[in-house]
């Protein structure tokens, strides 16, 4: 936030009053009279600070001095916020009038009226602060902690995160708005594009919603896609790592936005998703939840039944899902039952041999704790087998531990090229260079790490290396933060990556949730840069061969997502891709885009690329259920 | 788990996370899981954990004896709602009770103690009594109605 500068003005205006004495006359034959003195330069006295609300108006006199007392004086006053105040002189009177919300500087300055040498005083400054009625004025921002915990409705009983009762005291919906304001004035990244807004205006939710940047990307997309908030009771909740309320199906989210695609990414046995009433498959499209209709609902009220169908938060919810079959033009309803999932955030890891050597390929599906240990056998089992490229699926990773990220990237280039070198590193706005906002600690770089952290590898365990100069990852718009800092760290320490599959989300920021009154804030507070210091990717990676590469370029193939193959088979249409450009830096004829039809490029299992097209979605034969 | 969350990214936030410290302890298996001893296991965790809404899997601590216990993930059509974290879950190892043949780490991975194999196998296949160790404090909760068997030695 920050005071709009509103041209200056000046109104000049002349106050005669008084006028200067003459001498006496005198005899021609008296000696010549010195010379006149200087003429000596007026005082305009010190002016008190004005607090004023809009539509004040206030008159204040104003006393110069001056040791020519005869001198008369010319008043002459600007402001510098017209939009927050203005002021007109008359003879010594100033009057002031408050316009709008802010804080406008007022100078005056006083000339004499001496003849031919009117001198001019030094200027006098006072500063106008504007107040709405609520108190709000633009561009004056109190600490945050004058606002935190004063609460519309407060919270009583034990804070489980504390131990300690809520510090929650009665407030307003003006105190949370408030503190928002202030929080997001200390600590948003871009905390200088934010409108200023009364907290009076509106309830908190809603005013939560204008404490962000308006700019768009030169795409014309919303420059800031992450920001929101969720009740604090919910964020805490916990879970066995790796455990959730679902139905044992996995989506691809292929678009976000109307016409939207959602697709059935994987299925586990025995779930809810692969029982005979529902029998997802992989491919299978989500056509309406509950009623809204997945493809087209356009409300934020629809978009939140769709997120609570595809998304559960407790066992036993249900939900009734229209779906189409991969190769059915015929939709049918079925109704599912959440129930507790236990995923394998590493669900596939095998060595592919070809005639220029074994090529591993490794799903990765979630940064979680388990992850830490699921890794690092993965990694020992690739290494053992002697491989000479690694296929990195993560085409459906949305990120989760960083550390977990940094350590794999560690993996793959091992401690030749990475050891002592930069992973990450946060960057917050530009009043903390120095010291996180947050924990108040000094801001260092993570260096990749090379040891376990103690998540579910012993900490200070040495970690498996395949010491790699280059690595193929399987990416889409699924890929999204802690694995685009995969990328983006390897690119950092010249690890060529070779990006196979869609643009991935572009999220290079962060954030520490904070909590307030019971809800739970989510507003990006810093970018995540590599060891060269890039970090502008809020467009995502794009392969290069893209029709309309709207993210990073990085040398790849665009290639759509296939719903016919399973994952870790050659003919899988971004598997086969790597493969094939593997061989000889070649892609499939037509890049793909999202949501279209596979454009498959298949290789066979001994690594000869077979070309091939495959039009149409039908169920497989071959679909792997994930292992785990 | 600090009362502030954290959601983010830095690396040296994980530096420090549990204690390797190696114990006498045995680590375990449950037997038989029902709904009586699940609600042991739950109401232990929610003892460390008060007022925490907690999601366990039904075989939980059935096929390790290392019980991670995290933030609930969170999903939504437009994205991760935390893309990136940092923060230090909860750790549980369960151990048999009174008893310490061999040694385990706090990430549950059993050292073998020299000359206490026999009685460490012996155990392996009799159901006993067990506690859960609070790996992040390292605070001991007995489970009086739940029996458990050694877990099987794992290769480091």
């Amino acid at each position: 936030m920050s005071t709009k500068g509103a041209t200056a003005f000046s109104l000049l205006l002349a106050a005669a009053l008084g006028t200067a004495g003459c001498g006496g006359g005198g005899s021609s034959t008296e000696p010549a009279p010195p010379p006149a003195p200087a003429n000596a330069k007026p005082t305009v006295q010190t002016i008190s600070d004005q607090a004023l609300t809009i539509g004040d108006t206030v008159e204040m006199t104003v006393s110069v001095t001056d040791a020519d007392t005869s001198d008369t004086h010319t008043l002459t006053a600007t402001v510098s916020n017209e939009q927050a105040a203005s002021v007109s002189v008359d003879g010594m009177v100033l009057t002031i009038t408050a316009n709008d919300s802010g804080v406008a500087t007022v100078t005056v300055t006083a000339t004499d009226s001496s003849g031919d040498d009117n001198d001019t005083s030094d200027p006098a400054t006072f500063d106008v602060t504007v107040a709405s009625e609520s108190g709000w004025v633009r561009g004056l921002v109190e600490e945050a902690s004058a606002f935190r915990n004063s609460c519309a409705v407060p919270r009583t009983g034990v804070d489980p995160t504390s131990g300690a009762a809520y510090a929650d005291r009665p407030g307003t919906t003006r105190d949370e708005n408030n503190w928002l304001r202030s929080w997001s004035d200390h600590a948003y990244l871009w905390y200088d594009e934010i409108v200023d807004t009364d907290p009076d205006c509106c309830d908190t939710p809603t005013y939560f919603d204008l404490m962000k940047t308006t700019e768009t990307t030169p795409s014309g997309a919303e420059k800031d896609r992450f920001h929101f908030s969720m009740d604090t009771e919910e964020w805490n909740a916990l879970s066995q790592s790796g455990v959730s309320a679902g139905y044992g199906a996995r989506f691809a989210v292929l678009a976000s936005r109307p016409p939207r695609d959602i697709r059935v990414a994987y299925t586990q046995p025995d779930s809810p998703a692969t029982h005979p009433d529902a029998a997802f498959v992989r491919g299978t499209k989500i056509l309406a939840i509950d009623g809204v209709n997945a493809v087209s609902a356009p409300s934020r009220s629809e978009v939140d039944v769709l997120n609570a169908g595809l998304f559960p938060s407790e066992l036993g919810e249900a939900h009734e899902f229209t779906v189409q079959d991969p190769g059915s033009d015929v939709p049918r309803t079925v109704t599912l039952h959440s129930a507790s999932i236990t995923s394998d955030p590493v669900q596939h890891v095998r060595v592919i041999d070809t005639d220029s050597g074994p090529v591993g390929y490794l799903l990765f599906l979630d940064h979680i704790a388990t992850a830490e240990k699921r890794l690092f056998d993965s990694i020992a089992e690739l290494a053992d087998a002697g491989i000479e490229d690694l296929v990195l699926d993560i085409r459906y990773n949305g990120g989760g531990y960083t550390i977990i990220a940094n350590q794999l990237a560690y993996m793959i280039a091992g401690a030749s090229a990475a050891q002592g070198h930069v992973f990450s590193e946060l960057r917050f706005n530009d009043k903390h260079n120095v010291f996180n906002p947050v924990t108040g600690e000094l801001l260092r770089p993570s260096l990749f790490r090379t040891t376990g952290v103690g998540l579910s590898v012993t900490q200070g365990e040495s970690l498996p290396t395949l010491d790699l100069d280059r690595v193929f990852v399987l990416t889409g718009p699924g890929t999204c933060s802690a694995s685009e800092a995969i990328v983006n760290g390897l690119r950092g320490i010249d690890v060529e990556v070779i990006l196979i599959g869609e643009t991935t989300c572009g999220k290079p920021h962060g954030f520490y949730p904070a909590d307030n009154c019971g809800t739970t804030y989510f507003t990006v507070q810093f970018e995540i840069v590599n060891g060269t210091g890039f970090g502008d990717y809020a467009g995502g990676f794009t392969p290069d061969n893209a029709p309309s590469p709207d993210g990073v370029p990085v040398p790849g193939c665009a290639v759509g997502d296939d719903f016919d193959h399973a994952f870790g088979d050659t003919r899988e249409a971004r598997l086969g891709a790597a493969l094939a450009y593997r061989n000889d830096a070649s892609c499939p004829e037509t890049p793909a885009t999202a949501g279209t039809t596979v454009l498959a490029t298949a290789g066979s299992l001994e690594g000869g690329p077979i070309r091939s097209k495959m039009h149409g979605l039908t169920i497989p034969q071959d679909v792997v259920a994930p292992s785990g | 788990m600090r009362a502030t969350a954290l959601a983010t990214v830095t690396a040296a936030a994980c530096q420090g996370i549990g204690s390797d410290d190696a114990t006498d302890d045995v680590p375990a298996l449950l037997i038989d899981p029902t709904a009586a001893t699940t609600a042991e296991l739950r109401g232990v965790i929610e003892t460390v954990l008060p007022g925490r809404r907690i999601l366990l899997a039904d075989d939980a601590l059935t096929k390790s004896s290392l019980l991670i216990v995290d933030r609930r993930r969170h999903q939504r059509l437009e994205g991760p709602l935390a893309g990136v974290a940092d923060e230090t879950p909860h750790r549980f190892l369960l151990v048999l009770r009174d008893s310490k043949p061999a040694s385990a780490n706090s990430n549950g991975q059993t050292r073998e103690a020299t000359g206490l194999a026999t009685d460490g196998s012996a155990r392996a296949a009799t159901a006993t009594a067990c506690e859960l160790v609070h790996l992040n404090t390292g605070k001991r909760h007995p489970l009086p109605q739940t029996r458990c068997r050694a877990e099987p030695r794992t290769t480091e």
